[in-house]
Order: structure tokens, then C-alpha cells, then sequence
């Protein structure tokens, strides 16, 4: 008697296998790299030149930082989707997010604190749309700081639970 | 097929979406960067400038038609994909390269003090064009590794015979 079995498709067998899932996670987290990427950048280009000293700055700063609440939750949402669908060793991304969630949370204060002194002291051309603006940004980077750190808190916490194992026998994250 | 009956629709939906953002983006493109003066190195840095601002969505928008493509097994659509993708990437390196040699160009009929900027809007720009360099190559080649490791056997080909029970064995009570 002779068994037989379906031929096996060529290709690696090993914990590498690029499965749906795996090819699903790695395409997110690489996606969310290249955008968080994008916005750190163009956050960076709009705050420059760095003038910490200026209340008026640090006020406009943290409103613009606020204003990139939704594509950070794209970001958190890709990496946890990522992490979910491949399986994947996510510390790094916790962390991440953590402190994206931190900064969003400082951004905050820093509006709660600047935006009334700079309405004061600065010679602003349209204060009625500052105050709106800090108001908006004041409702986003709460919202947004919160959904940070619990995303981080999800990555994180999903490593506590394997022991900080990782999941997948290798991590492209 | 790597999807469920129930799963299909929304695969197929993402690439709606897919075609739908890419053609869009375009179109936003096209319309912000008119009217078009090809001649002028002005127009090409600023045209590149505005292209790498909607990297996000077009990101997205790749991500969305490459992972319905994988997800409904859909092996011509992936391969073509890829290959695109690798033609990009000759694109857009020809595409880096004219934008350094355009930067150099305006940053002379720029005033001094606004030098610092222009070079770190360049700085910016150039680097997401790398980005999206290493994403079209890094893409292509994870598509047409996943195409390799999954193609199905060829048609009419034998199944493979992996084994063959030896009746000796069977009496002496192994290979049971």
C-alpha cells in the first residue's frame, strides 16, 4: 500500500513562511512606520525655528502638534492591527506609542497653560480664532492622548501576557 | 483561497478603496500643481515637493489593493502589482535625482536668510522619496516572495509519493 499526500508548494517551511496574516502585518507595520515618519517630519519643518522661550510658540506648537490626533490613531490603529493579525513581537511599537500618547498628553498642558498668557501678552492679529483653535486643540490632544497611551498599553500588555516571548518566531517590527 | 465566503466583499471593497484614494491623490495632484511648465526648475521642485505630502494616502491606498489581492488570492493582480512597483522605483530614482539637481538650482535665486529652510524642506522631501524607494522595493519583493512560496502545483503533475509501507514491518508489529 502506498500513502500519498498533495504535493507541498515550493518555498520556505520555517517560521518565516509568508502567510495572509503574516504579509497582512508586516505591509501595517510598515505602512506605519513610513506615516508616522511623515508626520514627525512635517511637525518638525512646521514648528522650526525652535523658540522654546516664546510663549507664543510653545502655544502654536502644541495646537499644531493636536491638529495630527487622526493620523496618529491611523498609526496606533495599523500597528495594533499588525500586531493582532501577524502575531508579531511589538514591544518597540508600545513603546512608541507611549510616548507619542506622552507627548500628545504634554502638548496639552502646555495649551491649557500657554494659550491664556498668549493671548495677554502677544499681540495676536485674530484672537477670537486663537482661543477657538486652542480650545479644538485642547478637546483633540486629550482625546488623542488617551488613545495613544491605551493603544501602547495594548502592544505593552500583550507582551506581558506571552512573558515577553515573542509571538512569531521572527519580528520585522 | 486565503479568504472565507464571509471576508470576500470586504476584500473586493478594499480594492475599491484602493483605486479609489490612488485616483483621487491624482487628481488633487494634478489640479494643486497646474498649470504644468515641465522647463522650469521652479515648477519641478515645488511639483515634487507637493507629490511627497500625499505619500500617506497613496501608502494607504497600496497597502489596501496589495492586501485584497493577497487576501482573494488574486496571483496576476499581485504580480503585476509587484512589478509596478519595481518600475517605480527606477521612477523614482530618476525622480531624486532631478529634484537634488533642482534644489541646487532654486536654492541659488533664493535671499540667504531663507536658505536654512529651503534646505531642510529639501532635506525632508528627499528623504521621503528614499522612504518610498525602500518601500517599493522592499513591496515588490515581498509580493513576488509570497507569489513564489504559494504557487500551487503544476497542473497534471503526479501527487508527490512521500513514503511506501513495508509489509515485513506490518508482521513484526512496527509501522503500525
Amino acid at each position: 500500500m502506498t500513502d500519498t499526500f498533495p504535493r507541498r508548494s515550493p518555498g520556505p517551511v520555517s517560521g518565516r513562511t509568508l502567510t495572509p496574516e503574516r504579509m497582512t502585518a508586516l505591509l501595517c507595520l510598515s505602512v506605519a512606520a513610513i506615516v508616522l515618519f511623515d508626520l514627525v517630519s512635517q511637525y518638525l519643518l512646521a514648528v522650526l525655528p525652535v523658540r522654546p522661550a516664546d510663549v507664543a510658540w510653545r502655544a502654536t506648537a502644541a495646537q499644531i502638534l493636536t491638529t495630527q490626533v487622526s493620523p496618529l490613531v491611523l498609526v496606533a490603529l495599523l500597528a495594533i492591527a499588525g500586531a493582532r493579525v501577524g502575531a508579531l513581537r511589538t514591544r518597540s511599537w508600545g513603546g512608541v506609542l507611549m510616548a507619542v500618547g506622552l507627548l500628545l498628553g504634554v502638548a496639552t498642558i502646555v495649551v491649557l497653560l500657554d494659550a491664556p498668557a498668549a493671548l495677554e501678552h502677544v499681540d495676536l492679529r485674530a484672537p477670537e480664532a486663537f482661543r477657538r483653535a486652542s480650545m479644538r486643540a485642547l478637546g483633540s490632544g486629550t482625546i488623542g492622548a488617551v488613545a495613544m497611551l491605551w493603544a501602547g498599553l495594548v502592544l505593552l500588555r500583550r507582551r506581558a501576557e506571552t512573558g515577553g516571548a515573542p509571538l512569531a518566531a521572527h519580528s520585522d517590527s | 483561497m486565503p479568504s472565507s465566503t464571509t471576508t470576500r466583499p470586504f476584500f473586493g471593497l478594499l480594492y475599491l478603496a484602493g483605486v479609489a484614494l490612488i485616483l483621487d491623490q491624482v487628481l488633487i495632484l494634478a489640479s494643486s500643481i497646474m498649470p504644468f511648465s515641465p522647463g522650469t526648475a521652479q515648477w519641478r521642485f515645488g511639483a515634487v515637493g507637493l507629490a511627497t505630502g500625499r505619500i500617506t494616502p497613496l501608502l494607504l491606498a497600496d497597502m489596501a489593493v496589495i492586501l485584497a489581492a493577497i487576501w482573494l488570492g488574486h496571483r496576476a493582480v499581485l504580480r503585476t502589482w509587484a512589478l509596478l512597483h519595481l518600475v517605480l522605483v527606477a521612477v523614482l530614482l530618476l525622480v531624486l535625482g532631478g529634484f537634488a539637481l533642482d534644489a541646487i538650482q532654486v536654492r541659488q535665486q533664493l535671499i540667504p536668510e531663507a536658505h536654512l529652510g529651503m534646505l531642510l524642506g529639501a532635506s525632508r522631501v528627499g528623504i521621503m522619496l528614499l522612504a518610498m524607494v525602500i518601500w517599493s522595493v522592499w513591496a515588490g519583493w515581498r509580493m513576488l516572495s509570497w507569489l513564489r512560496s504559494t504557487r500551487p502545483p503544476a497542473p497534471g503533475k503526479r501527487p508527490l509519493i512521500v513514503g511506501q509501507r513495508d509489509p515485513s514491518l506490518t508482521a513484526t508489529g512496527h509501522g503500525t
